[in-house]
């Protein structure tokens, strides 16, 4: 864990002005990033046990390292049995998905409204501006635990919560900038030269738009994973048995005193991969946008 | 400055009308409420009743208009699963919740100002290593990891504070501790970023040939200025406020009003979820207009406007 507070001394932030902000790719964070995404393909390969079955009679046993553990079940087992180091790879798959899929569609919408309403302008503006205002008036977390609690807490559901709640974050900063270059000379000769409006929107606005919505992208992953971890483990995200990270915490909330394996370790693995998409997000927007720096 | 502070005002009216609005209207277009209190094969019957009494049979217009007027009047509804008045309920939850924010904001704040002024002085150095790598860690931990790890090492294993609840001085600590690291992270990073644009400035290289003590000129000119962007982003660190007690009430059942919210999502108490939200709103909204409050307060430039 050291080695990532050294990167992140080194990253962009601390740099005195007028110095490149082209900083070294903070490796630890890449390399722990990259193990979760290839544990949670290969997960129903390498999982010793089936992740939402487990024996009675196995249950509550330590990890190895502790008294009464066994190398059977290197990370325990909870209170119904099941393995805890199964259920830990698996969740990885719901985490990781809910992440990309989430950060993919509210930017994709969000870009699409945003460029929209700043090329287009008029209505679609104001519209868009009086949106994102009331959705960004209040507080994340509590907006998306009544939704959900409105929809019914599924997979999907916590999906489309989360594209509701955080595509005005894109739609924003798109269109801010969209407005800006809207009004640069390449686009007024592309529009003389006889482009039409949707040519000059893919053309010659998007690809410069494209940093920001990459860094904000990477930045809301953690975002993201976290939120619905906090769901999950306040019952009003992933429905139980799936083995989504934030469930498996709250199952062992009640035992943390006697078996406090079920809930640190999915809590450590949230942990690790929110803290590694974040110095991986500081990286990416001092690389690649320093506008973004209050972010 | 007045006329900064009615705008204010008039926009927090504005904004608590269209949160109740929005909560209204996202609990009656997302799904019958009769359907979600009973089961499916319930007989037709035993709808219609349910129905008519909760006023759910007429126009949606008539029943806005009926839940504003009830509200005004402090009723809001019955709750399904206590089967009490919600704003009952409520009352008895906002104390604890106000302790509890209070608490950790005092305890975010009294770590992280020295920390952002520490770490901007000394940019680059030792101390701006860990303290960034405070802030990073707060932003990464989630709540309920850090909350029960400290309910297993000071509440179980050492035994120094109650696992949970509300009782007594110490009970407090671990949850305003919990939720106060979540919200440091990010009044650490905005206090770091906008010293380190401060002592950059005229003002403070003026002080500084002037020949004023480093001290006064860091915590005295630079602070002071340095605190307007705190301000102004108050609306983040209360919505880390409100989202991190969401969670942190939870796990250290603490009886306030996050906890209450969480409850009645568990058990789809639909008045009572409507009721918590709307209170939680309506002091978010209030807090953001006390910062705005402090802001014109602290900033010249609008304190002697008229």
């Amino acid at each position: 864990m050291t080695t990532d507070f050294e990167d992140l001394a080194t990253s962009g932030g601390s740099k005195p002005k007028g110095q490149s902000a082209h900083t070294r790719m903070p490796v630890v964070p890449a390399v722990v990033l990259s193990l979760v995404v290839l544990a949670a393909i290969l997960a129903p390969w390498i999982a010793p046990h089936d992740p939402k079955i487990g024996k009675l009679s196995l249950r509550l046993i330590p990890p190895a390292w502790q008294e009464g553990g066994t190398k059977e079940f290197l990370l325990g087992t909870d209170s119904m049995g099941r393995d805890i180091l199964s259920r830990v790879l698996h969740g990885a798959r719901v985490s990781l998905i809910v992440g990309a899929l989430g950060s993919l569609l509210a930017g994709s919408i969000g870009t699409f409204i945003g460029l929209v309403a700043g090329y287009r302008r008029r209505w679609i503006d104001s519209l868009l501006m009086r949106l994102t205002d009331v959705t960004l008036a209040l507080p994340l977390m509590l907006m998306a635990i009544v939704l959900v609690a409105l929809l019914g807490a599924s997979f999907k559901n916590v999906i489309i919560v989360i594209v509701v709640l955080l595509w005005p974050y894109y739609a924003r900063i798109v269109r801010g900038e969209t407005l800006v270059i809207a009004k640069s000379e390449f686009v007024d000769l592309a529009r003389v030269s006889g482009a039409s409006s949707t040519r000059i929107v893919l053309r010659h606005i998007l690809p410069n738009v494209m940093p920001t919505i990459l860094v904000l992208a990477t930045l809301q992953i953690a975002l993201i994973i976290l939120l619905e971890a906090s769901l999950s483990f306040l019952g009003a995200g992933i429905p139980p048995p799936t083995p989504a990270w934030g469930l498996m915490v709250a199952d062992g909330r009640d035992l943390i005193g006697t078996a406090w394996w079920i809930s640190v370790i999915p809590g450590a693995a949230i942990f690790v991969v929110v803290l590694a998409t974040n110095l991986l997000g500081d990286w990416v927007r001092d690389r690649f946008d320093p506008k973004l720096r209050q972010l | 400055m007045t006329r900064f502070l009615t705008g204010r005002f008039l926009q927090a009216v504005i904004s608590i009308f269209g949160l109740v609005t929005v909560v209204f209207f996202m609990m009656r277009l997302t799904g019958d409420p009769v359907a979600r209190m009973i089961p499916l094969e319930a007989p037709p019957e035993v709808q219609e009743s349910l129905r008519a009494r909760f006023g759910l049979d007429k126009p949606l217009i008539e029943q806005y208009w009926i839940f504003l007027r009830e509200m005004v009047g402090g009723n809001l509804g019955q709750s399904l699963y206590f089967q009490r008045d919600v704003t009952g309920l409520l009352g008895g939850r906002i104390l604890p919740s106000l302790q509890l924010a209070v608490a950790s904001m005092v305890f975010a704040f009294a770590v992280s100002l020295p920390l952002g002024v520490y770490a901007a002085v000394h940019r680059a150095g030792k101390l701006d290593f860990g303290a960034r790598s405070f802030a990073i860690l707060g932003g990464s931990v989630p709540s309920f990891l850090s909350g029960l790890v400290f309910i297993k090492i000071f509440a179980v294993e050492l035994d120094w504070f109650p696992i949970g609840g509300r009782d007594g001085v110490l009970s407090i600590v671990l949850p305003a501790v919990t939720l106060g690291w979540f919200v440091s992270a990010a009044i650490m990073r905005l206090t770091r970023s906008s010293m380190l644009e401060v002592l950059d400035s005229d003002y403070v290289k003026l002080a500084r040939i002037k020949g004023v003590r480093e001290w006064a000129v860091i915590w005295r000119h630079a602070l002071k200025n340095a605190l307007l962007p705190v301000v102004t982003y108050s609306a983040v660190i209360f919505a880390a406020v409100v989202g991190g007690a969401l969670v942190t009430e939870y796990v250290f059942a603490w009886p306030g009003l996050a906890s209450l919210l969480v409850q009645a999502v568990q058990s789809r108490d639909f008045p009572l979820i409507q009721g918590a939200v709307i209170l939680i709103g309506v002091f978010f909204i209030l807090a953001n207009f006390l910062a705005d409050l402090a802001y014109a307060w602290l900033d010249p430039r609008i304190r002697f406007s008229r």
